[in-house]
């Protein structure tokens, strides 16, 4: 089972990504971009990452670009290698933050509305 | 690069152009390892760039650091939706393909261009396949069209601007794709 954690706003992509990866991973929720860091800090101190991040876009507060850039960056200051980074895959309805996320460094971006099954095929393909 | 119909103009439109930068990205990193064992752990860098038109034909210019650049036309069912895609390769890196591809110094230039041929085919079949297991089954790529003798190349397609993807190793320029999406100009 893969850990992973959800960050988005809203409560029914929320559902709607736990539903779809139900038998294939446990998953956290945060319900914005404080909350996801949070989470994420507490998954690294306690020696426990996630194996992938779902992170939405837009999100009051810290948005999903910032909450990337934040993950990236306190990745970079401890050593991690280009690459080697926990997964992010972008889930959002909004395309042009696209190249700000691949430059920053996100792992995949998809478009909602979600289409369950190219997400699971997207996460095998990375996590096997 | 990749010209693909599309009802926007401005920024990158759907699915399934974000899918083909990714998918060429994982192809480029896939077959730079499998085919030549580098490890491109360093993220490529992606910048939207405006096409230079020639005589109502987009001008695909070779930079002046590559040898070697190539085009290959795709289908995506409507011929309308054609796409196309050019690959750069720098010298130092040509030459370290060839190297690494076992082209012995004999064979001289031509050795060199054929070893990036056949780089670019394990790209591009790559590449198929990772757009077609994301359900695109009706792309159909062309054979290469190799303009190396030529600074320049025009093409029967129109975009106001491209995506400049360049892959690094150990900071340097390891190869240039450009990435043009749609809409296509009628003839």
């Amino acid at each position: 089972m893969w850990k992973v954690l959800v960050v988005d706003d809203n409560k029914n992509n929320c559902d709607l990504l736990v539903s779809t990866l139900d038998g294939l991973a446990v998953c956290d929720v945060s319900q914005n971009g404080e909350e996801g860091l949070d989470a994420y800090k507490k998954s690294v101190s306690e020696s426990s990452p996630y194996d992938v991040i779902l992170l939405d876009v837009a999100m009051p507060g810290i948005d999903g670009i910032e909450v990337l850039k934040t993950i990236r960056n306190k990745e970079q200051e401890k050593g991690v290698a280009e690459g080697k980074g926990v997964p992010i895959f972008m889930v959002t309805a909004h395309k042009e933050p696209f190249m700000d996320a691949f430059n920053i460094g996100c792992t995949e971006y998809i478009l909602k509305p979600i289409e369950p099954d190219k997400v699971i095929l997207k996460l095998k393909e990375k996590l096997g | 690069m990749f010209f693909f119909g599309k009802k926007e103009e401005e920024g990158i439109s759907g699915q399934l152009e974000i899918d083909l930068i990714m998918s060429v990205r994982k192809a480029v990193e896939k077959t730079a390892s499998k085919k030549i064992n580098v490890k491109l752990t360093e993220k490529p860098v992606i910048k939207q760039k405006p096409t230079v038109m020639w005589q109502n034909k987009m001008k695909v210019m070779r930079p002046a650091d590559c040898v070697f650049s190539s085009a290959i036309i795709i289908e995506r069912g409507n011929p309308k939706d054609n796409g196309i895609a050019v690959l750069f390769i720098p010298e130092s890196v040509a030459e370290f393909i060839a190297t690494a591809s076992g082209v012995s110094f004999s064979e001289g230039y031509d050795g060199v261009m054929r070893a990036c041929g056949e780089f670019l085919n394990e790209m591009l079949k790559r590449f198929g396949t990772y757009m077609t297991n994301l359900g695109y089954e009706e792309l159909k790529l062309s054979q290469p069209h190799n303009f190396s003798a030529r600074v320049d190349q025009l093409f029967d397609y129109n975009r106001l601007t491209k995506f400049e993807m360049t892959f690094l190793r150990n900071s340097e320029k390891f190869v240039q794709l450009e990435l043009g999406i749609g809409p296509l100009k009628k003839k």
